[in-house]
This record gives C-alpha cells, structure tokens and sequence, in this order.
C-alpha cells in the first residue's frame, strides 16, 4: 500500500492519540492554573498572618510605651496613679510577648527569632530597668518630705537621670519594633512579587491551554476532513456512479487506515461489479447470437447459411478476427464450409485442406474433443501455415458431431498478443450443437425431399413406361389387327357379304377401343411435354376441358422437364377438380418466372370449400411440388372459388 | 398403272406389313419399308417415290424421329407426298409439319383402319392437299374458349371451319357438305372477315392459319 505508516494504525487508535494530546495540552494548562491558584491562597494566608503578627507586634509595643510612659509620669510625679497603666502593661506584657513571639515564629523563623530577642529585650527592659526603677522611686519617695507641687516641678536630678535611661531603653525596643515592622514588610513585597507573578503564570497557562486547545481542535477538524470526510464524501459520490451503472469508476487508494480498506474495498467492489456486469453482458450477447442461429435452423434454411451465421456470430463473440467451419471428408481432408471475422474475408471456400501433422483440425479429428492451440509459431500443417500468413498468433477448435459421427470442426482464431483466453472452447462449443442440428436437419429434408422426388420420379416412370406400352405396344396391335382384319375382309370372297360385313364391324369396334385407349392414354404421361414444351400441353390440357379456360403462361419457357411435369401435372389435376367439384365457368392459370422461382395460380370460381385431405390428387401434387423444394398453398373458401398458388425454385436443382 | 410409289416407315413389322397390304390391295406399289429414319431417307433417296407414309416414333428414341425424317425428306425431295402416322396427335406438331409446305398429311395412327378415308387422303395428298386428323380438327373446333372467337361463327360456318381446318379444298368442302362451291367460298370468306384471317389462294397456307389461330384461341 502506498502509505505504509497509516496502514499500520487504526483510525481509531489515530483518534485516541489526538484526544490524548488535546487531553494533555489541557491538563498541562490547568494544573498550572491550579499551582498558581494555589499559590495565590497561600500569599493570602502570608499575608493575613503578617498582619496578625504585626498587630501583635503593635500591640506589645503599645504595652512597652504604656510601661514607659507610666513609669515616666510616676517618676515625673511621684503619684502612684501613672502607675495603673504601668501595671496593666507589666501584667500583660508576658502574655503578650508570648503570642506575639508564637505568631512570629510560626510565620518566619527569622521574624520568630527577631520577636524573640524582642520579647527578651521587653523582659528585661521590665525587670531590669522598668521594676527596680518604681522600687528606687518609692523608696526615694519614703524618705524625702510629702511631695508637693514644688517638688513636681522639681524632681530629683536621679530620677531625671533613670527616667532618660528608661527613655533610651525603649527607644532601643522601638528601633527593633520598627526593623521587626520593616523587615515584614519587605517579606510581604516579596510574597505579594511571587503572588503576582504566580498569577500572571495562572493567566499565561489558562491562555495558552485554551490557545492549544483550539489549534489542536482545529488541526484534528482538519485533519479528520482531509482522511475521513472527504474520502468518505469521495467514495459516496462514486457509489451513486457505480449504482448508475458506471462500472469504471475507481477510487483513489490514497487513504489512511480504514478509509485506505475503504477505498480499496470499493475498487474491489467496483471491478468484481464490471467483471459481472461484463460476464453477464457476455452471456446475454451469447444468448442473442445463439438465438440468432437457432431461428435460422429452426427456418430450416440451407445449410450453408447457418454455417456462414454462426462463422460470423462466433467472430463478433468471441472478438475472433479469424473464425471457420470444416467438414471432414473421407480422404484425410477437410472442406472449408464457411468463415468469418475480418481476416478471413478472403479465403477460398469450399476448397480443401489436408489434415496432416498436429494442427487443431486433425487433433479434433483424432480425439473428438474441443482443443486449443497455444502458438501457431511452430505448428506444422497448412492450416497453421494458413493462420501464420494471416497474422494469427493462437486458436481453439471444437468438434461437431451430427448424429453421433464426427462431422466437421469449427475453430477461431486471434492475432492479439497474450496468452490464449480461457473458456474459448466452452464458448465455441454452444454453438457446436445447432450446426450439427442444421446440418442433421437438411440431411433429413434432403433425404426426405430426395425420396419423394424419388416416389414421384417412380411414379412418373411408370406412367411413363405403361403409356409407352399403350401406345407402341397395345394400341400398334390394336391397329396391326385392325389392317389384318381389313386384309381378311378384303380376301373375303364377294360372295359371303355376311362375313364381310361382320368383319367391318370387328374393326369398328376395335377402332372405338384405340379411341377409348387414346382418351386414357392422354391423362397417364404427358408425352407431349418433350415435343411441344409446357406452353402447347397446357393448351392441349385446356382444350379438353370441361369449362373455358384462360391460360396465361408465356411460350417458349426454358424450364427442367421435372417442374415442367409438376406444372403439367396441376393444371391437369386442377382441370379434374373443377369438372369433378368446383361447378365453376371459368379457369385460370396463370404461370411467370422471376428471380428463379417459378409461381403458378391456378384458380376457379366455383363452389369451393376444397379439402386436400378428402382426396389423393391435392396431396399427390404437394408431394411432387414440395420434392422440387417446392410450396404449394389452397385457399378455397366456402362459396368463394378455389385457388391453388404454387411456388417452385429453379435455384440448384 | 399403280395409284402411286409408296416407301413406309414403322419399326413395327407387323403393322408395317399389314399397312403395305392394305396399299398394295388399293392400287399403291409399296416400293419399299424401312424400320427407322435412317433407312428410310436412305431408301427415298434411292427410290425417289411418290409418297412416303411415316410413323411418328421410330427407334432410336421412339419420340419424334418421323418429324425428322419427314423434315428431310421435304428439303431434299419436296415433290415427295408425306403421311405422317402418330399414336397420338398435336397442333403444334401438325403445324411444324404444315410448314413444310403443301403434299402434307397428318393422321392418327388408328385412322388406318377406314380404309375408304385413308385412301381417299392418300390420294388428295398426291395431288398436292395438306391434311389435318379430323379427330385433332374436332377438338380446336369445339374447344371451350374464354372469349370465344368462334362464337362469331354460324353453325354453317363452323362446320365450313372444320373442314378447311382438315385441308380440304372449297370444292371438296362443298362436296362433303352437299353444297355449292360458289356456297362454300362465301362463307370461307366470311369466316377469314371474322376470325381475322388473311386469304389465300394456296390450300396448305389457309390449313396452317386456320390450325394456328384456333391453337392460339
Ligand atoms: N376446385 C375445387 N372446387 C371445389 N372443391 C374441390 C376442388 N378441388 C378439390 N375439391 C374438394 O377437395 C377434395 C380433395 O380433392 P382431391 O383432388 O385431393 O381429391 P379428389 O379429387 O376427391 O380425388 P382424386 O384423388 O381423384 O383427385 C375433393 O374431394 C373435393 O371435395
Ligand atoms: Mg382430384
């Protein structure tokens, strides 16, 4: 096949792959939604942990301003009431602290271990600074006088002193508050840089998934177009063809896969249609011909026609530009009886051919049975010989037996190049069987007619010879006893006048018996045909009719004496029927010769109603006209007179 | 003094005999008897008689060898009378042998038998008549015809017909019919007028017309 690579995988299995690509291309593109989605969420939770440490950071801060400013005001003041929130910051602070630095922790390890140092560093802001600073201040407190606004406005240069130090203190923890701030806030920036960036990465796959999805949706679309549908369109425009009757037609067997097997199997399809189509077209011209020739025998036509018929027949059937017909003789030869097609136009038949070597005609000969000949290069014989001149490169032959003997052979041949065809014998030998029937047929009617002919031609030489006999023989005594008798009347003295007398009426008497003789001798043999030809018998014959008789026969017609006879023969029987049957006036005959057939009307207008087979002598004339190959037809309705139109070939016989 | 020198030809010996009898007992000298056409030509030329009485079928064929005979006799010898005997007779043989010119007869075998009538014949043939069979005359005459010519004829003349058809002469017409030749020539006449026919003053010519036209009719 001319795609070896698509032969090998299946449609199907094409169709699976490409949904498994489109499947992947898009699975490609949605997992990478899915992680960017995913790293999207996390930021969020970053960030909203972020804020919580921050606002646990601000808080605890909120608590070491709260200590700083308490202690501040408590140092500044000496009122133990800045201590409350003072107080409340110490007490909260742990806890706070604690949280703060877990929020952190669990958020960054480093943020956690900056919250840490910053928890430590609140710690110990607290106890060692913010604490033994109230203790140092009550104590101051207790041994100095009640304080009064005085000694507001004027505190103690030491407490000024601790107060700056506390001062510096959570300046320093502010300074760790803000770099913890700072140092979240460049986390949060790199968080929300990566979010972004995994958001523009959501964006870019689910872009190009879709943007895939479509080209492969697109190149498969194609694809499926140009290997299924368009094929598959091709195959169903060609099948309307084939089933218009368009047997050529043919696919391209450029497919992939199952429309390849398609398209191939359509071809297949379409080749095995035009190969029945044409074996059944082949049958049907068969039939024809056969049927042909088979009217033709039925018709019962010459020989020679049928022969010549199937010659032809057999050449346009079988595209044989060389076909013949043989009988065989006795000498070791063949007659070449007919032949068709166009290179044997002009061979010579009825000539002879011997039958000698191994050529077709003599192995028919010999075997009885259809034979081929593959090459008639080296085939000896002059039949071969024959064949060569004429170009021909191959042929068969078939016997043809009538009647059980092997009487001919007929034989086609080619100049085509190739090998010789199969089943061209079989093909011959149908045609075997009506030329043997055609051949048996006109043996049988020329057997037939011959013995008729023969009966009538017995018949004929009878009347022939006992009208002779009556004439040469009986009537001659007649007459030869006559002249004795007269010689006796003669010698008879004058005196016994009775004997005389009785003697003269002898020979009257036997004078009436040679005129009884010669009105019967005129009806057995028409002598006369020989003397005055067909024209003067006729006229003869109607003169002693019985009714007037208008002949229309020409003079002088070179005719053979046997369809002179048969002429001769009805109008006499005509003539007898009329006086006997028809009660007619009048008869006529009419006689004329034209393209060798002689045609003879004979009719009456008497009573008719005339049945050949009441009597002997219609049927008698049949058989006499038919042994000259001859027709004859009696039209004779009721009432309506009686017309005998007779037909007879002057042809070969 | 004999009637006539006659030579006869049959190849029947008997009836041959019996005819030479017959001639010889009616003043004829049967000078000589042949079997067939070649003897007979032979003998009339070494005879030379006055008539030859000839049978229609001689050897070798037993058709018509006397016509021939006959044929040959006229050329050489047209003087020589000539009887032809046939079994059976025919217009055109009675025409073929008319042809030949006048002395001519043609007959019936059986009409041998009247002896009166065969003489009689034998005679007008010598003196120059043509004769046709009266049998043969009898059918033309009475033949049925489509359109019949005859049918402008009177009974008179028709029996005037027959017998110029037979060859008889007006005088021997108005013998046999009992009437007077002035008689007979009026209605030869009228039968000539009627059927068509030219006249003619030599007998055998007005036999040939009459037997030709009543075979054509
Ligand atoms: N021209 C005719 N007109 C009327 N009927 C006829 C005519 N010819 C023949 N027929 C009738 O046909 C029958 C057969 O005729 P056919 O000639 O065969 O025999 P046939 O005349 O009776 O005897 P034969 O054998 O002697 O001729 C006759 O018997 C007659 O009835
Ligand atoms: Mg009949």
């Amino acid at each position: 096949m001319s795609n070896g690579a698509g032969a090998g995988k299946g449609l199907i299995r094409r169709t699976v792959v490409a949904g498994g690509v489109l499947a992947l291309v898009v699975g490609i593109a949605f997992t990478v939604v899915l992680v960017a989605i995913g790293d999207l969420h996390h930021s969020a939770v970053l960030a909203s942990e972020s804020n919580r440490v921050l606002s646990a950071g601000n808080h605890l801060e909120r608590l070491v301003i709260d200590l700083e400013t308490g202690l501040r005001g408590f140092l500044i003041t000496g009122e133990e009431r800045f201590l409350a929130p003072w107080d409340d910051a110490q007490r909260a602070f742990p806890q706070q602290a604690q949280m703060f630095e877990g929020l952190a922790a669990a958020h960054d390890a480093g943020q956690g271990r900056r919250a840490q140092q910053i928890a430590q560093a609140g710690v110990a802001y607290i106890n060692e600074y913010s604490v033994p600073a109230v203790e140092t201040a009550r104590r101051i407190a207790a041994a100095a006088p009640p304080p009064t606004t005085s000694r507001l406005l004027a505190p103690s240069p030491r407490l000024i002193a601790v107060a700056d130090e506390g001062k510096r203190r959570v300046d320093e923890l502010r300074r760790q508050f803000d770099a913890f701030a700072g140092v979240e806030d460049e986390l949060a920036a790199s968080r929300q840089g990566r979010s972004s960036n995994a958001a523009g990465r959501a964006t870019g796959a689910a872009t190009a998934g879709i943007a895939g999805s479509v080209l492969l949706v697109a190149l498969f679309t194609d694809y499926l177009t140009r290997t299924i549908v368009r094929p598959v369109r091709r195959a169903a425009s060609m099948a309307g063809r084939l089933a218009g009757g368009d047997f050529a037609v043919r696919l391209p067997e450029t497919g992939a896969a199952e429309i390849g097997a398609l398209e191939r199997s359509f071809n297949s399809m379409g080749s095995s249609l035009q190969t029945s189509h044409i074996e059944l077209r082949q049958l049907l011209e068969e039939q024809a011909a056969l049927r042909r020739v088979a009217t033709l025998v039925a018709r019962a036509v010459s020989p020679a026609e049928v022969f010549e018929a199937v010659a032809r027949e057999v050449a346009r059937l079988l595209d044989a530009p060389a076909t013949g017909l043989l009988r065989y003789e006795t000498d070791r030869t063949a007659t070449i009886v007919a032949l068709g097609g166009e290179l044997a136009q002009d061979l010579p038949i009825g000539s002879r051919v011997p039958l000698e070597g191994a050529n077709a005609a003599t192995s028919v000969m010999h075997t009885g049975r259809a034979t081929r000949v593959e090459s008639y290069e080296d085939a000896p014989g002059v039949v071969a010989a024959m064949a060569r001149r004429l170009g021909l490169r191959y042929g068969v032959a078939a016997p043809i037996a009538v009647e059980g003997r092997l009487w001919g052979v007929i034989g086609a041949s080619w100049n085509r190049p190739g090998p010789l065809p199969a089943g061209m014998e079989g093909r011959l030998t149908q045609f075997t069987d009506l030329v043997a029937t055609a051949v048996a047929n006109a043996a049988n009617r020329a057997e037939l007619s011959a013995s008729r002919a023969r009966v009538v031609a017995a018949a004929d030489e009878t009347r022939r010879r006992i009208e002779r006999d009556l004439h040469d023989g009986t009537q001659q005594r007649l007459v030869s006893m006559a002249l004795d008798l007269r010689s006796a009347e003669a010698a008879v003295p004058p005196a016994l006048v009775g004997l005389k007398a009785q003697l003269s009426v002898v020979v009257e008497g036997l004078t009436g018996t040679m005129e009884d003789l010669q009105e019967i001798s005129r009806g057995i043999h028409p002598a006369i045909l020989s003397k005055g030809g067909l024209a003067a018998a006729l006229r003869t014959l109607a003169r002693h009719a019985s009714v007037p008789v208008a002949l229309d026969v020409p003079a002088d017609l070179p005719l053979p004496e046997s369809v002179e006879v048969a002429v001769y023969y009805l109008v006499s029987e005509a003539l007898t029927n009329v006086a006997r049957h028809a009660h007619a006036s009048v008869m006529h005959v009419g006689l004329t010769v034209d393209d060798d057939v002689v045609q003879v009307c004979v009719r009456d207008d008497g009573v008719g109603g005339a049945r050949p087979e009441r009597g002997s002598g219609l049927i008698g004339l049949r058989d006499r006209i038919e042994a000259l190959g001859g027709t004859i037809d009696v039209a004779s309705p009721e009432g309506q007179g009686t017309t005998l139109r007779v037909k007879i070939p002057l042809g070969a016989r | 003094m004999s009637m006539g020198r006659v030579v006869l030809a049959d190849d029947d010996i008997l009836l041959r005999e019996g005819l030479a009898s017959l001639l010889e007992r009616s003043g004829y000298e049967v000078v000589g008897q042949a079997g067939d056409g070649t003897q007979l030509t032979d003998l009339v030329r070494k005879l030379l008689p006055d008539l030859v009485v000839i049978d229609i079928r001689m050897p070798p064929t037993h058709s018509v060898e006397g016509l021939d005979a006959a044929r040959l006799i006229r050329q050489e010898f047209p003087e020589t009378g000539i009887l032809v005997l046939s079994a059976h007779v025919e217009t055109h043989q009675a025409m073929e042998l008319l042809a030949g010119g006048s002395r001519i007869g043609y007959l019936l075998k059986s009409r041998v038998t009247d002896v009166e009538e065969f003489v009689d014949t034998l005679g007008r043939i010598l003196k120059g008549a043509s004769i046709v069979d009266p049998g043969l005359v009898h059918e033309l005459v009475s033949a049925h015809r489509v359109d019949d010519p005859l049918a402008r004829l009177s009974a008179r003349e028709r029996e005037v017909l027959a017998q110029m058809a037979e060859g008889r002469s007006n005088a021997g017409i108005a013998r046999r019919l009992f009437v007077s030749e002035g008689t007979v020539e009026k209605h030869v006449r009228s039968i000539l007028a009627k059927l068509d026919l030219e006249e003619t003053d030599e007998d055998h010519r007005r036999v040939l017309a009459v037997i030709a036209f009543l075979d054509a009719h």
